[in-house]
């Protein structure tokens, strides 16, 4: 039988970005007792570097926390946090159902904005009930009724109990604990049922193996249980299960219907434990899997070289590492005449590869060049066969090519009413076919088109970021294949084609971003004692040329008062330079210009 | 006794040259007397660094040294110990002297004079911000010579924007008929913050074109070696026995102590310099401290480094044996790959066991001394 469990509450903060929704988790934690503020650097829940850096929460974890409220009565939280970006709508989604409520922080002098939005109709469409917050209202131009009306509005709903806040100061932070007991469910569930439990994140643990975090749904999950995954197929035996505090862990027999925990079970790889699985009894299955679950695949490819050759076993070793605790990261070995040999990789979105290449540069201590994104091509040849690319250099020669395709996208943008002409036009622009348009409120206005993914990987949440002052938030999916004309772009500097800088455009558009790209290259190639022809070719044929002149002189003619240190610095500046160059024949290009095919519309 | 070169630096002009980022101001005259007496206190606490050493060279740069007074370069010189075998030069803008000025100069033991001449076309003067003309600058070398003074040089600039090749010839022609005894020739470099750069940003004036910029840098070595003008260095050249003492210890790492303004040292194996700010300057001395700053100890490995990009800026280079001598390593064993490439470029050469810059390691001399970085 269903039981309410009255002493637990579930779930996640949700916020747009900057809003305060790490700081009021920490404050969450502080004040039911976890530990001292004292103890406690910023920000606890963002362990990563790069999160704390960029402000974002890229891997989810959760806490439990035990609130005594002022009557004496005592509750289990647990508060389960949410990665924020587009590429992890799916993670997102999973964080969320693993929730029965949502905290909805607003700044109360910014009001709602863009990323907000996305995430509310997430937890909407989960069936969460929502607490709305107003935070930062110790601000001068804080405006919390306004704020409030503007979340009835635009979001339809209550937001007059909603607390006034201030994270930062701990101001009325009692008052959230307090509304998170009234106003969020308590989960349901019997624990007698067969299990169903919900795998919203994992992680790789060099000692445990992997940890698995889980919000039973249904039915209990104990020690030595040979549990299942529903999707993945696989069985396993558990060997250690509990609950999570903040950095560490604590042990316990099971977890029942309705909380939130981890547990290990010698496995190996995160790949087996995929975010969205439904666990449950190997003895004693659940007749179906909870929903939702999607197998994610990577839609966006890239090549990753070391800027260093020597470095390539370096490069696979951080790759792999990386791969421990994350599933959607795909790689193989590539090779390159310009680069040398480096990595193909597959990552769920831009933002996904951005972070991969950035943590490998920093964690890994590594320098890196990297290509074009890529998406995966189906190209019909002459003869019948099909096949699939995702490297422009192994695209087939034009004559032997009958027909190609490439993946479209179903976007939803969601945009103020006001720029939703400059939005259109970029819609337009990226070859984006009109769906409708609907009306959520006074203000906003959700754009629906069939966009062509290769067009998004270019740089298109930038565009969208500058022609809507920051507020469009986009959200997309595969829809499927599409026939298109499309060429290969080369790039030829000195007369020799750079494998590296190839990439995959449509016919219309070629030749102003071959245009482009060989201005850009001009402007990023330094000159060399020698003239370099900078060029843009399809199938051979040019259709576009630069030169970078030679230089004449390198020389500082003055050696001034005796400064020595001066011409030392400059020297070092222009030998740092230079080792951040690759040679390619007689031309040394900086690895800036590798990059510069991806920024070619701004 | 060791010997010592010794620098002084005067921040002062009467106007501020449009390709000028050297430390100077045309709009500070309120301070000259404090900066003085600040920089004479300085020698004075530098004292124990001067003792036992013999003064082999001093140069009175800027901003314009002759824009003050004859009075406080006296001054200051007679801080200094020194024999009339040592070379004294002081940089002069032509506007800035006369008669008098010259013959007080003499007196003080002042016995080699650069002129900043910078061009003999008065359209070319104005653009570049100089506050004298052709004829001054003509005038005031005769003058200098007829008052006894036997060793001046002048500076000329080439490769300036809206310089013509037919203007820097009539320059150098016209110059080379003049009582020199050395000519140091720069090739214009734009920097940063002065009023040239920003100029040539807005495309007021055009960018200076490089391949013009090295016609006038040949024509400068051929016409000056007709009048008996060696190039002994990048920029400069001289009648044989002229080249300037004090540069040349530059560029063979002879120490050096510099007083003023921004000054940079080189003694008992550090680099240093005073701070770059005016009012710091005069304060700190006033609190009867040094002002120094970024002290850099030189190690062996960084001698090697700047040994080599400081002695191939001469023409002779540097022999081998010097170098095995000095860093007890052969250059060309260390260096072998290095030397191999840019004899293949032809931008160095070794002959007679003599290495060089070649014609056209000249025009690229950073870029061989990179390879070395």
């Amino acid at each position: 039988m269903s039981q309410r469990k009255e002493n637990i509450r579930n779930f996640s903060i949700i916020a747009h970005i900057d809003h305060g929704k790490s700081t009021l988790a920490d404050r969450i934690i502080e004040m039911t007792g976890l530990i001292s503020k004292r103890d406690m650097s910023a920000q606890i829940l963002d362990s990563m570097d790069l999160e704390k850096e960029r402000g974002i929460t890229i891997k989810s974890q959760a806490v439990r926390m035990t609130y005594h409220r002022p009557n004496g009565e005592e509750y289990i939280f647990n508060l389960i946090d949410t990665p924020g970006h587009v590429d992890f709508t799916y993670e997102v989604s999973r964080s969320l159902a693993a929730c029965d409520g949502a905290v909805l922080v607003v700044d109360a002098a910014q009001g709602i904005e863009a990323q907000t939005l996305a995430n509310v109709y997430l937890a909407l469409e989960g069936d969460l009930e929502i607490l709305p917050v107003i935070n930062k209202i110790d601000l001068p131009s804080a405006r919390p009724q306004h704020v409030k009306d503007e979340i009835e509005d635009v979001i339809g709903i209550e937001a007059s109990h909603a607390p006034c806040i201030s994270a930062k100061n701990g101001i009325n932070i009692e008052e959230v604990l307090e509304k998170i007991v009234d106003y969020l469910p308590p989960p349901e569930g019997d624990d007698n049922k067969p299990l169903q439990a919900l795998i919203f994140d994992s992680k790789y643990d060099q000692y445990k193996g992997v940890i698995v975090y889980i919000r039973v749904k249904e039915g209990t999950i104990s020690l030595n249980q040979i549990i299942k995954m529903m999707n993945t197929d696989k069985d396993y035996q558990i060997n250690e299960i509990g609950y999570m505090k903040p950095g560490g862990f604590i042990q316990s027999k099971k977890l029942v219907a309705g909380e939130v925990g981890y547990f290990t079970a010698s496995i190996k790889n995160v790949a087996f434990t995929r975010v969205g699985d439904t666990i449950t009894d190997a003895l004693n299955p659940a007749k179906k899997p909870l929903a939702g679950y999607k197998k994610v695949t990577p839609m966006v490819y890239c090549g990753i070289f070391p800027a260093d050759g020597a470095r390539y076993n370096d490069l696979r070793d951080a790759l792999e590492k990386l791969k421990l605790n994350d599933a959607s990261l795909l790689f193989e070995p590539e090779s390159s005449i310009a680069l040398g040999f480096g990595f193909r990789c597959g990552f769920l979105g831009l933002l996904h590869m951005e972070i991969i290449q950035e943590r490998l540069e920093r964690e890994f201590d590594l320098d890196l060049v990297t290509t074009a994104p890529s998406v995966i091509y189906k190209i019909t040849k002459n003869d019948g066969t099909i096949v699939l690319i995702d490297n422009p250099t192994n695209m087939p020669k034009p004559t032997e090519i009958k027909s190609m395709a490439e993946p479209i996208t179903k976007s939803a943008v969601i945009v103020p009413q006001e720029f939703m002409g400059n939005i259109m036009e970029l819609c337009q622009e990226r070859r984006g076919a009109y769906v409708d348009m609907v009306y959520l409120d006074d203000v906003r206005v959700q754009l629906n088109y069939e966009i062509p993914l290769n067009e998004i990987i270019y740089d298109f949440f930038d565009a969208l970021k500058s022609k809507s002052k920051g507020y469009a938030s986009l959200d997309y999916e595969i829809k499927g294949y599409e026939t298109a004309k499309l060429v290969k772009l080369d790039v030829l500097l000195n007369g020799d084609i750079i494998d590296a800088l190839s990439f995959v455009v449509h016919e219309s558009k070629a030749y102003a971003r071959g245009r482009r790209l060989v201005e850009k290259l001009k402007e990023t190639i330094p000159r060399h004692q020698f003239e370099i022809p900078v060029q843009a070719c399809i199938g051979g044929k040019i259709i576009a040329r630069e030169t970078v002149r030679a230089f004449r002189k390198d020389v500082t003619s003055k050696c001034y008062g005796g400064d020595i240190s001066r011409k030392k610095k400059l020297l070092q500046k222009q030998k740092e330079g230079k080792k951040r160059m690759r040679q390619l024949g007689s031309v040394e290009v900086p690895q800036e210009a590798f990059m510069s095919v991806l920024k070619l519309d701004t | 006794m060791n010997k010592l070169r010794i620098y002084i630096h005067i921040p002062f002009c009467q106007s501020k040259c449009q390709y000028c980022d050297f430390i100077s101001y045309d709009n500070k005259d309120y301070l000259i007397d404090s900066y003085i007496d600040a920089l004479i206190r300085e020698i004075e606490f530098s004292n124990t660094l001067l003792k036992n050493k013999e003064i082999t060279s001093i140069f009175l740069g800027g901003g314009t040294p002759t824009y003050l007074p004859a009075k406080y370069i006296r001054k200051i010189l007679n801080k200094l110990t020194f024999t009339s075998k040592a070379e004294v030069s002081i940089e002069i803008n032509p506007e800035t002297v006369n008669k008098e000025k010259l013959f007080e100069y003499k007196k003080m033991g002042i016995n080699r004079l650069s002129f900043g001449v910078q061009s003999l076309d008065n359209k070319l003067l104005r653009l570049m911000g100089r506050i004298h003309d052709k004829q001054t600058a003509i005038n005031n070398i005769k003058l200098a010579n007829e008052l006894g003074f036997e060793n001046i040089s002048a500076d000329l600039i080439f490769g300036y924007p809206l310089q013509t090749l037919e203007m820097y010839k009539k320059t150098l022609d016209e110059i080379l008929t003049l009582p020199l005894k050395h000519l140091s020739c720069y090739s214009l470099s734009v920097e940063k913050n002065t009023t040239l750069h920003s100029m040539i940003n807005k495309k007021i004036l055009p960018t200076p074109n490089e391949q013009l910029d090295r016609q006038m840098y040949e024509i400068t070595e051929s016409k000056l070696l007709k009048y008996g003008f060696l190039q002994y260095e990048l920029s400069n050249y001289a009648i044989k026995g002229y080249e300037s003492k004090h540069n040349i210890g530059y560029w063979k790492q002879d120490e050096y102590l510099s007083f003023g303004l921004g000054a940079h040292s080189y003694y008992d194996q550090k680099r240093f310099h005073n701070t770059y700010d005016l009012p710091t300057y005069i304060c700190t001395i006033k609190q009867n401290q040094l002002p120094h700053e970024e002290i850099e100890n030189i190690t062996l490995k960084e001698q090697e480094k700047e040994f080599i990009m400081l002695r191939l800026r001469l023409n002779e280079g540097f022999s081998l044996d010097t170098f095995k001598e000095k860093f007890s390593n052969s250059f060309r064993a260390k260096y072998e790959l290095e030397i191999k490439e840019l004899i293949e470029k032809n931008l160095i050469q070794i002959t007679s066991n003599q290495v060089r810059l070649t014609t056209k390691g000249k025009d690229f001399s950073n870029q061989v001394f990179l390879m070395f970085f």
